[in-house]
């Protein structure tokens, strides 16, 4: 057995305590003037009476329960580690953050050196292992005597480009250590103690037994400007707008930092940037000719304490935006199309360009120029007209169909009601107004607006709209009150058509005039196009799928998974690697930041590059307390605190065995002793009274 | 056996509680209040078996003995008139009273000196009032006060009493022996004391008085505590005298303590009854006009023996 905190023990000598008072401190506490002690002279047991313990049961009890809450204060503990003797084998692992954010001028060195003196302090019998935790955990050397092999290995790691996930290593230390038996067990942790790292902390405890030694190198204070993001946005012309945003991780300002921008390869412009402390700031370039085609960008600041998020690389290309086409009722003019195309013109991810023409004069070239189209309160009476549109559609155009007063659902053609998705359908005239009631809100439109507060379509009131009996394979995402389908939702070929069946003006309804009715008309463009925003760049770590990346290239999907198709991967030093093509997905994953090239072996037409960035994340170098970190992996307190010096250097180091502790069974046997001791006084007490103290 | 307190309260005296009569600071207030109530509370007069000469006749009062009514008088007047009659001869009454600083203690707003005071007030002046010669001898280890009778000492006795403090330890021996020696003429000597002295002394020192003649009442004052221990919790009890203390178990101890005191206080009443000493045993939460009425017979009882 042995304390943790044995200096409780002194907390024995309580036990005279009560005895010296007994005998002398409590006589004198009280005094009585009397006018003679003639006759309590002459009483001749009075001072054997004190001195006599009176209950000696009482006052054993009374001592058990001094000796039982010293002894639980001590907090003594048994376990398989206590049993070996001090000094003797034990199990180490040195757990080290390899991180980006240890890239932090003095940081990794400060670890490293941690690292090595772990090693130094290990005698003969020790076993040593170490691992690496970044987002995910790594054994580099498994439990050995050999600590030169440890020592080899430190110095062959290096940092990562990655994130920091605290209890990935954690969880690694304690299953390397969870076989060891009959050796003392320690973690030795070093890392900064990042506190993005650390979000899911207290989930994972250590094994009983192991003891934590944490050493933290996170400087006190750590100025860091980190590139955050590039959006590229549609300006007149083909032109285009590219904003960077920029975050000032330190506490204080920073003034006029050159922010340079590189598009293939060549310096666009440089723009100074102001940013107060711990805030951001914005670099805007403005009237950007992009290159044909995708295009490597860059973003630069100057160099400071992390030099992995002074650099920020995305792919450009020239905004195309979302071409729509509105087909109007060709038998009168009217504004039918104000809501529409107002609604669609407002926003910039994408950019939607509309334009108008009559549904009668619909010809597949204009279809062609075309992502999206309207087909707004028009009829499809013309079977050619209903062919070209079903054609255009299977081709991967989007198409709304919006039903009004011009609809004329009676004169649609076959062609046309197949591409409807519906029967002829009979118009509705609810005077006393109908209101949407159900909406499928796991459907891709309706997604938005799941959330509470995220938009309410109740407001809207329907006075007329098309009752359609929707035929197999349309989806029904929404309905009114009444029943009726409100949206219908039906893939055709490559592409898809909605159809509402109301008008999308002020004529039946009110929902022009509802908050909710410009987002709704973008989810229907996006939807009925698939539209994806092209991903311009992905987090170190992050994953893609084959497939998607080589059509955002613009190769296309063909050949992928025959025989002849060997894909390979470039990372940033220019490596390469082949990519193993399966049958299902093909899953790339990018660890370093950088450009990457996945490319067919024998054609490099077919290639498309990948810009990675390291985790935003490891930017902020904000610390969690190791304190606190210990005590959530070790399920105790720290003995001692760890503080980081100014200059990064390792700091103090704690240790917080964790251990079959018995305080708490003291501790209750105690309160037991103490129950019991009460009892029998009370009842001895009444009996007779009790002279002198406590027993004793 | 139980020390008896003595308590006959005559009725209509109630007043006469020793705690009230600390609040009135003048003495002779004091006497003159408790005698002058005492008196006119009592059915019947005090002053019996006086051997006097006819001086005049008053008015009857009532309380008056109806058998001093002169029914000639009556006769003639058909109005109740009282014979009235000057002493032959003066008592002589001498006060002893203890000051030590054992008497300094008071359990309940009264200590045994005050009570004392009072009580040899009273005393004085109910004598006073009869034109018995008083005087007073204060004491502690040696005499503080001295004041030989005399018919006009009464004011200087209650001066004596008033200034007097309990300062020092006390001894009956030697100053009750002074007194002895300077009383020449024979009369009542009253010993008002706590007697905490052995039996034997306090005969001894009594036995002076007696031996020269003196009719002596001792009145023993105790406070309540001293009679009933009240003490529960262990504590050190610390002699007034000399400062000593003693750890104590009260509780334990009770018992045998008041056994102890029962046996003192009946070995010294037993001695002096023997002596012919009358020996009452006050408290000081007994009323005065108890006191009074155990003196008043006591000196009646006396003046009739001499009578005899």
């Amino acid at each position: 057995m042995s304390f943790l905190t044995p200096w409780f023990l002194a907390g024995l000598g309580l036990l005279s305590i009560p005895i010296i008072i007994h005998l002398t401190h409590r006589q004198r506490s009280r005094v009585t003037v009397f006018p003679s002690l003639m006759f309590l002279r002459k009483l001749p047991f009075k001072t054997m009476n004190r001195r006599r313990i009176r209950h000696p049961l009482l006052f054993a009890l009374r001592s058990l329960a001094v000796i039982l809450l010293a002894l639980a204060f001590s907090r003594p503990f048994f376990d398989s580690v206590a049993a070996v003797e001090a000094g003797s084998a034990r199990d180490v692992v040195i757990l080290l953050d390899v991180s980006a954010s240890l890239g932090y001028e003095g940081r990794w060195e400060a670890a490293l050196d941690s690292a090595r003196a772990v090693l130094d302090g290990l005698g003969e019998g020790d076993r040593v292992a170490v691992a690496t935790f970044d987002e995910r955990a790594r054994e580099r050397v498994p439990l050995t005597l050999d600590l030169v092999a440890a020592r080899d290995a430190l110095a062959d790691l290096s940092t990562t480009d990655l994130g920091t996930r605290l209890e990935a290593g954690i969880q690694l230390a304690g299953r390397i250590l969870a076989e060891s038996e009959d050796r003392r067990r320690e973690v030795a942790l070093v890392s900064d103690f990042q506190r993005t790292g650390w979000e899911d902390g207290g989930r994972v405890r250590l094994p009983d037994g192991v003891s934590l030694r944490a050493a933290s190198v996170a400087p006190e204070e750590a100025a860091n400007v980190a590139l955050a993001e590039a959006a590229v946005r549609a300006a007149d012309d083909g032109r285009v707008r590219l904003v960077a945003r920029l975050a000032n991780m330190g506490d204080a300002p920073v003034d006029g930092l050159p922010v340079s921008l590189e598009i293939a390869w060549r310096t666009v412009g440089t723009i100074p940037v102001d940013m107060p402390p711990r805030g951001t700031g914005t670099a805007v370039f403005d009237d950007l000719a992009l290159p044909e085609g995708r295009s490597r960008g860059r973003l630069t600041v100057p160099g400071d304490g992390l030099a992995i998020d002074n650099e920020f690389r995305f792919m450009a290309a020239p905004e195309v935006g979302l071409r729509t086409l509105i087909l109007e009722n060709n038998r009168r003019a009217s504004d039918g199309s104000l809501f529409l195309e107002r609604a669609l013109g407002i926003g910039d991810a994408p950019r939607i360009e509309t334009s108008r023409t009559p549904a009668a004069g619909l010809d597949a070239a204009t279809l062609t120029s075309a992502d999206f189209a309207i087909l707004n309160d028009a009829d499809l009476a013309d079977a050619g007209r209903a062919g070209r549109l079903r054609e255009w559609v299977s081709g991967g155009g989007g198409l709304l169909i919006v039903l009004g007063r011009d609809a004329s659902m009676n004169r649609w053609s076959d062609a046309g009601l197949e591409l409807l998705g519906a029967g002829p359908g009979s118009l509705v005239d609810a005077a006393d107004g109908r209101r949407l009631s159900w909406l499928d809100y796991d459907h891709a439109v309706f997604e938005l607006f799941s959330g509470p507060r995220s938009g309410d379509f109740s407001g809207a009131r329907f006075e007329r709209f098309w009752s359609l009996e929707p035929a197999e394979g349309t989806a029904v995402v929404a309905r009114f009150d009444s029943g009726e389908p409100a949206l219908l939702d039906r893939a055709v070929g490559e592409g898809r058509v909605l159809v509402w069946t109301s008008t999308l003006d002020r004529f039946w309804n009110d929902l022009a005039l509802q908050p909710v009715f410009l987002p709704f008309v973008h989810r229907l463009a996006l939807h009925a196009t698939g539209y994806r925003e092209p991903e311009r760049w992905i987090e170190a770590g992050g994953v893609l799928e084959l497939t998607a990346l080589v059509g955002a290239g613009g190769a296309g999907p063909a050949g992928l998974a025959g025989d002849e198709a060997e894909w390979v991967l470039v990372d940033p030093d220019g490596d390469r690697q082949p990519v193993e093509v399966g049958e299902g997905p093909t899953w790339i994953e990018f660890p370093r930041a950088g450009f990457y090239q996945v490319a067919l072996r024998d054609d490099a037409g077919r290639a498309t590059t990948v810009a990675v960035n390291p985790p935003m994340t490891e930017s902020d170098l904000a610390s969690v307390a190791t304190e606190r970190v210990v005590e959530a992996v070790a399920g105790v307190a720290p003995t001692a605190a760890g503080t980081a010096g100014e200059d990064g250097a390792a700091a103090d180091e704690e240790t917080v065995p964790r251990r079959a502790e018995l305080w708490w069974v003291l501790l209750l046997l105690a309160g037991l002793v103490l129950g019991v001791e009460s009892v029998l006084a009370n009842r001895w007490t009444r009996q007779r009274p009790v002279s002198g103290l406590a027993g004793a | 056996m139980r020390a008896r307190i003595v308590s006959r309260t005559v009725p209509g005296t109630q007043f006469l509680d020793p705690a009230v009569l600390t609040r009135i600071g003048n003495l002779e207030l004091v006497a003159r209040s408790v005698v002058e109530g005492f008196i006119a509370g009592a059915h019947g007069s005090p002053f019996l078996g006086l051997s006097l000469d006819f001086a005049a006749h008053r008015q009857y009062l009532p309380g008056d003995d109806i058998r001093k009514i002169d029914w000639k008088v009556y006769g003639r007047t058909d109005r109740h008139y009282i014979k009235e009659y000057e002493a032959e001869t003066n008592a002589n009454v001498f006060f002893a009273v203890d000051a030590s600083r054992s008497m300094d203690y008071g359990s309940r707003g009264i200590t045994k000196l005050d009570y004392a005071r009072y009580l040899t007030a009273c005393l004085a002046y109910l004598s006073a009032s009869q034109r018995d010669r008083v005087g007073a001898a204060i004491f502690d280890e040696k005499l503080l006060e001295y004041i030989p009778p005399s018919v006009r000492h009464r004011r200087l006795i209650l001066a004596a009493l008033d200034r007097v403090r309990a300062e020092t330890a006390g001894d009956l021996t030697r100053p009750l022996t002074q007194v002895a020696e300077s009383l020449t003429r024979k009369g009542i000597v009253v010993l008002v004391s706590d007697l905490y002295t052995e039996p034997k002394t306090v005969l001894n020192s009594v036995g002076a008085l007696r031996s020269k003649g003196q009719d002596v009442i001792v009145f023993q004052i105790l406070d309540p505590a001293e009679v009933d221990f009240p003490f529960e919790a262990a504590r050190s009890f610390e002699d007034l005298e000399t400062g000593e203390r003693l750890p104590v178990t009260p509780d334990v101890m009770r018992e045998e303590y008041l056994s102890l005191v029962e046996g003192h206080v009946g070995e010294i009443s037993k001695m002096m009854i023997d002596r012919a000493i009358d020996h009452e045993l006050v408290v000081t939460s007994t009323p005065l006009d108890a006191v009074l009425f155990r003196y008043l017979s006591h000196r009646s009882r006396r003046l009739k023996g001499k009578d005899r």
